[in-house]
C-alpha cells in the first residue's frame, strides 16, 4: 500500500528536508491520493491550501483533487460541498466548469438520480466546450438507465446520438436502454391470483418450481387434514381448528411469497443489467 | 480476553523498551502522536515521514513502518496493522530488530484470531533466531496460542522453553503450568457422541448431562407432548394421522433434541477450556511481576 510511496521522492545528499514548505506538502498529498488514501491526501490538499495566497485558478485546482478525494472515498455530501465552492468562488476557472459535471455525477452516486438530472439541465447552459456538454448529457442518460427507465433512456440517447457528435458511449447505452426494454418482465397481480385459485402456482410462474410444489403440498395436506378434523367432529374439532388455521397461515403466506418472488425475479434480472451497464460504462464517467 | 490484554500490553512495552530516541522533527511529533493515543494523525505523520525518507540509510522507515502498524492495531485495524508490520520486517536490516518485529506481528496475528499463521511464525523464530531473550519472548507466545486453539501439548512444550534459564523464582510458576498442561486432557471434558445417544433414548438426556437442565427439560415436555400425539392416533386407528403428525412434528423436533444435545457438551466442553485458559494465564501473569 504504502510502497507507491517509497521511491517518488529522492532528497539530495545532505539537503534538509522542509517537510511543510508548500511544494512538499503537495508531493505529499499527490502521493497519498496516488496511494488511494484520499481522506488523508485531502487534509494535506488543505493544509497545503493554507501555506499561503496562491492565485484564483490554483486554488480551484486544489479544491478540485479534495472534491474528487471525498468523492472517491463516497464522502458525497462532502464533495459537492467542496465543488459548489469552487463553482461559487472560482467561478472563472476551467475547474469551475468541470465542477458542474462533478456536483452532478456525486448526486448520481449517491443515487439522487433526480437531482443528478435536475441539475443537469441547469448546467448545461452554463458549458461551453461541446466535449464537455456531451459528458452532462451522457450522464442524464445514465440517470435514466439507473432509474430503470429504459424507454425514456432509449427515446434520450436516439436524439442524443442523432443531434450530437456520434460517440461509440452513447451508443452502447442505447444498446442497454433497448436491452432494459426487452427484459422478461413478469406481473406480481397475475402471481398472487394464480396463487389464490391454485396454491404454488403464482412461485411456478415466477420460476420457483420446486418452491410451488413444496406450497402446494403443504397447503393440501393442511388443509385435507383440517376437512377431516371437521367433519369427524364437527364445527368444535379441535383438530380442525388447529390445522384450519395453519393452513389458513400457509395459504396467504403463499399468496404474499408469490408476490415477493416474482418482484425479486424482475428485480434480480434488471439488476444484473444494471450490473453489467456499471462495468461497461462507468470507466467513462470519472 | 482481559487478561490476554495484559500480555498484549507487555508485549508492546518490552519492544518499545528496545526503540532508539528519535531526532528527526516530523518523527518526533508522529511519536508524540502515538503516546497521546492520537492514531490516526501519527499514521500521518509517520506516512509523511517514510515518503521523504524512503532511501534513508539508517533504516528508520522500518521503524516507521512498525509504529504505523501499532497504531493501526490500536484501533483494531488487523490487515492495515499487519501489512505494516510485515513491511517494517523486511525493511529492516538488523536480525535483533527483526525478530522483536516478528514477534509483535505473531502478537497482532493472535489478537486479530489468526493462531494458525501466528504460531508458524513465532515457531519460525524459535528455530531461527540467533537471540536467546528472542526466543524466549517467541515460546511465551507461542505458549499463549496454543492456549487460545486449545493445543495444550503444544501449549505445554512451549511454556516448558520459555521457562528453560529463566531466573530460579520462577521455577514454582513453571512448574505450576506444568502441571495444569500434563491435566489438560483430563479436565473433565463431555462427550458429544454420548449426549447424542442419551438424547436419543430420552429426548433431553443429553442436555441433562451437559448440565443444560432449562433445555434438557424442555426437549422431554415437547418430545413427549408430540409422542403422545402420535400414540394416541395410532390407539385410536388413525394411522394416517399419525404418520402426519409423526413426520411433520414429532420428527423435528426429536431431531432437533438429539442435535442440541451435542451442541450443550460443545457449549459445555468450550466454557471448560476458557476457565482452565483463564486459570494458566493467572499463573502466567505473575511472571512478569
Amino acid at each position: 500500500m504504502t510502497a507507491s510511496l517509497l521511491g517518488t521522492f529522492r532528497p539530495a545528499a545532505g539537503q534538509e528536508i522542509v517537510y511543510f514548505s508548500p511544494e512538499n506538502i503537495l508531493r505529499f498529498a499527490d502521493a497519498l491520493f496516488q496511494e488511494k488514501d484520499y481522506g488523508r491526501a485531502a487534509a494535506e490538499y488543505r493544509r497545503y491550501l493554507m501555506t499561503g495566497d496562491m492565485p484564483s485558478t490554483t486554488a480551484a485546482s486544489i479544491y478540485f483533487k479534495i472534491g474528487l478525494c471525498y468523492r472517491l472515498a463516497q464522502d458525497y455530501p462532502k464533495s459537492i460541498s467542496v465543488f459548489q465552492t469552487i463553482i461559487e468562488k472560482h467561478s472563472q476557472s476551467e475547474a469551475a466548469e468541470d465542477s458542474f459535471y462533478q456536483v452532478a455525477y456525486n448526486h448520481f452516486l449517491w443515487g439522487r438520480y433526480e437531482d443528478s438530472l435536475s441539475l443537469v439541465d441547469s448546467f448545461l447552459p452554463r458549458i461551453g466546450p461541446p466535449e464537455k456538454k456531451l459528458k452532462l448529457l451522457q450522464l442524464k442518460g445514465m440517470n435514466f438507465l439507473y432509474q430503470k427507465k429504459w424507454q425514456q433512456a432509449d427515446a434520450y440517447l436516439r436524439i442524443l446520438s442523432e443531434t450530437a457528435v456520434p460517440d461509440p458511449l452513447t451508443a452502447t447505452m442505447k444498446t442497454f436502454a433497448e436491452q432494459g426494454q426487452r427484459l422478461p418482465h413478469k406481473s406480481p397481480f397475475l402471481a398472487g391470483v394464480l396463487s389464490g385459485l391454485i396454491p404454488g402456482m403464482g412461485k411456478i410462474y415466477a420460476g420457483r418450481t420446486s418452491d410451488g410444489l413444496f406450497s402446494l403440498f403443504t397447503i393440501a395436506l393442511t388443509g385435507w387434514q383440517a376437512y377431516e378434523g371437521f367433519h369427524k367432529d364437527g364445527i368444535r374439532s379441535m383438530k380442525g381448528w388447529i390445522y384450519g388455521s395453519l393452513g389458513a397461515f400457509f395459504y396467504v403466506g403463499n399468496i404474499y411469497g408469490s408476490i415477493a418472488a416474482v418482484r425479486i425475479f424482475n428485480e434480480q434480472s434488471e439488476n444484473q443489467l444494471l450490473q453489467r451497464i456499471g462495468m461497461t460504462v462507468n470507466v467513462y464517467f470519472q | 480476553m482481559f487478561i490476554f490484554n495484559k500480555f498484549f500490553q507487555v508485549g508492546l512495552v518490552l519492544c518499545l523498551s528496545a526503540l532508539p530516541v528519535r531526532s528527526d522533527r516530523v518523527l518526533s511529533f508522529a511519536d508524540h502522536l502515538f503516546v497521546v493515543g492520537q492514531d490516526e494523525e501519527a499514521i500521518t505523520e509517520y506516512k509523511r515521514y517514510v515518503f521523504f525518507h524512503s532511501e534513508d540509510p539508517e533504516n528508520t522507515v522500518g521503524y516507521a513502518y512498525y509504529k504505523m502498524g501499532l497504531a493501526y492495531r490500536n484501533q483494531s485495524r488487523w490487515d492495515e496493522a499487519i501489512a505494516m508490520l510485515q513491511k517494517s520486517v523486511q525493511s529492516e536490516n538488523e536480525e535483533r530488530v527483526r525478530d522483536e518485529r516478528r514477534i509483535t506481528l505473531g502478537v497482532t496475528l493472535i489478537a486479530c484470531g489468526r493462531f494458525g499463521e501466528a504460531d508458524f511464525l513465532l515457531l519460525k523464530i524459535e528455530i531461527f533466531s540467533p537471540f536467546d531473550e528472542t526466543i524466549k519472548k517467541a515460546s511465551f507466545f507461542r505458549g499463549i496460542c496454543n492456549l487460545y486453539t486449545s493445543n495444550w501439548a503444544e501449549a505445554r512444550t512451549a511454556f516448558q522453553s520459555y521457562f528453560r534459564g529463566q531466573r530460579p523464582e520462577t521455577g514454582d510458576l513453571e512448574m505450576k503450568v506444568d502441571e495444569l498442561l500434563s491435566q489438560a486432557p483430563k479436565i473433565g471434558y463431555k462427550s458429544p457422541g454420548l449426549a447424542k445417544a442419551l438424547s436419543t433414548v430420552v429426548p433431553g438426556l443429553g442436555q441433562i448431562y451437559a448440565t443444560d437442565w432449562a433445555g434438557g427439560i424442555n426437549a422431554l415436555v415437547i418430545n413427549a407432548a408430540m409422542g403422545y400425539l402420535v400414540v394416541h392416533d395410532l390407539a385410536q386407528k388413525q394411522i394416517l394421522d399419525a404418520v402426519f403428525n409423526a413426520l411433520f412434528l414429532f420428527e423435528r423436533f426429536y431431531s432437533g433434541n438429539r442435535q442440541n444435545s451435542e451442541e450443550a457438551v460443545t457449549r459445555y466442553n468450550q466454557n471448560l477450556n476458557r476457565q482452565f485458559v483463564a486459570q494458566i494465564l493467572k499463573i502466567l501473569e505473575r511472571v512478569d511481576k
